[in-house]
């Protein structure tokens, strides 16, 4: 039995690569791309063989949609899939702010339909890997964790604070955060953040340093800039390292890759290609597996709200010059 | 002929001796501390994580003192040589700079403040001087990658990030860094494995204005992270892992983004050149390695006159080093004095 899932806005850089996904598993029927611009909207559409249409309409066709807007109309989209009783996987960060991202995560609780937040890391299979390598005791005792998350600055509505909430702090938190707590289980209790703008001319920052703590007493320092140059032959990177009293294990998701060169086509052109099994292809069958009511999406909406709540602190941190303590 | 007198033990200073030896227009009269045969690690080439090849010259062959004075007192000294960061050897650094005679340490010279001073002071009323540069500032690789910025490669810095691992065994505190294991606890050690890092960081990129570091420390493993801020507004990160079970590759990565550009090299593009087995060799006689390097640096300005030579060079990596310190012991920011830079 297949599923109608669609893609709700395609405003974010994923909602090409989650629709290209989509049109290809057996198990969905994508009924539809929604959005508000109508030539882009209706060219993602045809080059997935799908239907553009209105975000009510896809609304009304599909089962569960995947919520691809600016962070700042998430709130508006998910009570509109809520109010149909269409099941979400939503972008991060959940909201442009703390207090959004609780609004949602209690607006949804309890309404028997499935929700969750689009994190495809903790479908990375040296993530989970690293999860089971921290499970099974052979780190040891935690003392350090270091993570990188860097990409490209992804412009667009990425650098309208109105409409992403911020920058790379906003952006290139979430993953990492959250798979640390995933693989550890504590939860950071404080943040020092230095960010700047120094990459590029925009009103949000592009450098996101953070010093934090986790529950048990373990540092934690990530990297989650936007510093990978526009022509670095990878996007970015994601990768986290597990420093422990009796091993240092770490896992870097995209570490999977191969070199080409090209002299054909216009100058000489380097890229580096993923090659390992696709994490969001793991995400996006889990959410189906959850629209079927046989699954729940690994990243909750409350998870959502705990990273949303470290961002939080984070920005917090920069206006007080300070390491500020995590209130969820 | 300079004649110089080394202060440290085992490997530290059979490093430094070795590249003495080599030199043609210096000697090294005498050791102050341990015994220079002790067995032990002392990958000191160029980026790290390079073995040692078992080229030993002039191991044992040197008087041996109970102190610097001592040796002061013995035998007309041009240099004393302290082999590791000045802030586990305060003693020697004093008695050289109170017997007017020039003294080269690691940095950090000191990791507390008001010791800090005091040595800044005294070297400024002393005929010697203190020259305190990490031999990172010696290496053809961070030469290079310095070069690159000044030309532009990367434009202005954003972010800068150096992440370094090495083992405890076989000797303990320090393989890889000469001297390190002499300092009192597990974070003063870090700090010092960190003003190497703060050192070639502001060599590059100018001074450093704020810090905030945190530091874990357990039986088998001390790991320690700092951001820094650079006072034209790039910023970096220093990690700093220590692993008594484990060493994980690779063991150093280095990476500067600019907006225009990133240079980036791990430990692997500094040690491949020559491998035999599983480990990498080293392929510049020690006299030309990155130590070597700076020790020859130290005999040359051994010749040029006292005024030449500023009381302390470089003062302010040391300074950002005891920032850190204060930072980990703290928990919050450090800011550095502008009257320190």
């Amino acid at each position: 039995m297949t599923v109608d899932v669609g893609v709700c806005s395609t405003a974010h850089v994923n909602a090409e690569v989650y629709a290209a996904l989509l049109s290809k598993l057996p198990e969905v029927n994508l009924v539809g791309v929604s959005g508000e611009t109508g030539a882009r909207v209706r060219k993602q559409a045809n080059s997935v063989g799908t239907e553009a249409m209105s975000h009510r309409q896809l609304m009304r066709a599909a089962d569960g949609v995947v919520v691809c807007s600016p962070t700042a109309r998430h709130e508006e989209l998910m009570t509109l899939a809520l109010d149909h009783r269409v099941a979400v996987l939503c972008e991060k960060p959940l909201g442009t702010s703390l207090q959004t991202a609780k609004a949602i995560r209690d607006r949804w609780e309890n309404r028997g339909v499935a929700a969750g937040m689009a994190m495809p890391i903790r479908y990375s299979r040296p993530m989970r890997r690293l999860k089971e390598r921290y499970e099974d005791g052979t780190v040891g005792e935690l003392v350090a964790v270091s993570g990188v998350n860097r990409g490209r600055m992804p412009g667009g509505w990425f650098v309208d604070p109105d409409l992403s909430g911020g920058g790379a702090v906003s952006d290139h938190t979430d993953h990492i955060v959250d798979v640390v707590r995933w693989i550890t289980g504590e939860e950071v209790t404080e943040v020092y953040a230095e960010t700047a703008t120094r990459f590029y001319d925009i009103d949000v920052e592009d450098v996101n340093l953070l010093s934090m703590t986790l529950s048990n007493g373990a540092s934690f320092v990530l990297d989650g800039s936007w510093s990978t140059p526009q022509k670095n032959p990878f996007w970015g990177d994601a990768s986290v390292e597990l420093v422990g009293t009796t091993e240092t294990v770490s896992g870097d998701c995209f570490g999977h890759q191969f070199d080409r060169v090209r002299d054909t086509g216009r100058g000489r052109h380097t890229e580096s290609i993923y090659w390992g099994a696709d994490p969001n292809n793991a995400l996006l069958r889990d959410f189906v597996a959850a629209i079927r009511g046989d699954s729940t999406v690994e990243t909750s909406l409350d998870d959502g709200v705990r990273t949303a709540a470290v961002i939080a602190a984070a920005y917090e941190s920069v206006d007080r010059g300070e390491p500020v303590t995590v209130t969820y | 002929m300079r004649r110089i007198v080394a202060v440290g033990s085992g490997p530290a200073v059979r490093g430094h001796t070795e590249r003495y030896a080599r030199f043609d227009d210096a000697v090294l009269v005498g050791v102050v501390g341990g015994d220079p045969t002790a067995e032990g690690d002392d990958s000191t080439a160029e980026g790290g994580g390079v073995e040692d090849d078992g080229d030993r010259d002039g191991d044992g062959d040197v008087e041996r003192y109970e102190s610097v004075a001592q040796a002061l007192e013995s035998a007309a000294i041009d240099g004393v040589d302290v082999c590791g960061p000045g802030a586990a050897h305060g003693d020697a650094v004093d008695a050289a700079l109170d017997a007017d005679v020039p003294v080269r340490c690691d940095p950090p010279f000191a990791l507390d403040e008001t010791r800090l001073d005091r040595l800044v002071s005294r070297a400024a009323a002393s005929d010697g001087w203190l020259l305190t540069a990490s031999p990172h500032r010696h290496s053809r690789l961070y030469g290079h990658l310095r070069s690159a910025v000044e030309a532009g490669d990367i434009g202005s810095v954003g972010v800068a990030r150096i992440k370094r691992t090495a083992p405890f065994e076989p000797v303990g505190w320090n393989c890889s860094y000469a001297g390190v294991a002499a300092a009192p606890t597990p974070i003063d050690a870090l700090c010092s494995v960190l003003a190497h890092d703060a050192d070639v960081l502001e060599w590059t990129f100018g001074t450093v204005g704020r810090v905030f570091a945190r530091a874990q420390t357990d039986a088998r493993t001390d790991h320690a992270h700092a951001v820094l801020s650079f006072r034209d507004g790039g910023r970096a990160t220093v990690e700093a892992t220590w692993s008594g079970a484990c060493t994980p590759e690779p063991r150093l990565e280095v990476e500067y983004s600019g907006d225009h550009g990133r240079l980036d090299f791990d430990e692997h593009d500094a040690s491949t050149a020559l491998r035999n087995g599983g480990g990498a060799k080293r392929v510049d006689p020690p006299e030309d390695d990155c130590r070597g390097r700076l020790l020859r640096a130290f005999v040359e300005r051994l010749g040029e006159e006292p005024s030449s030579v500023p009381g302390v060079h470089p003062e302010h990596p040391s300074r950002v080093a005891a920032a850190v310190r204060r930072s980990v012991d703290e928990g919050r920011p450090v800011a550095l004095a502008e009257e320190s830079l």
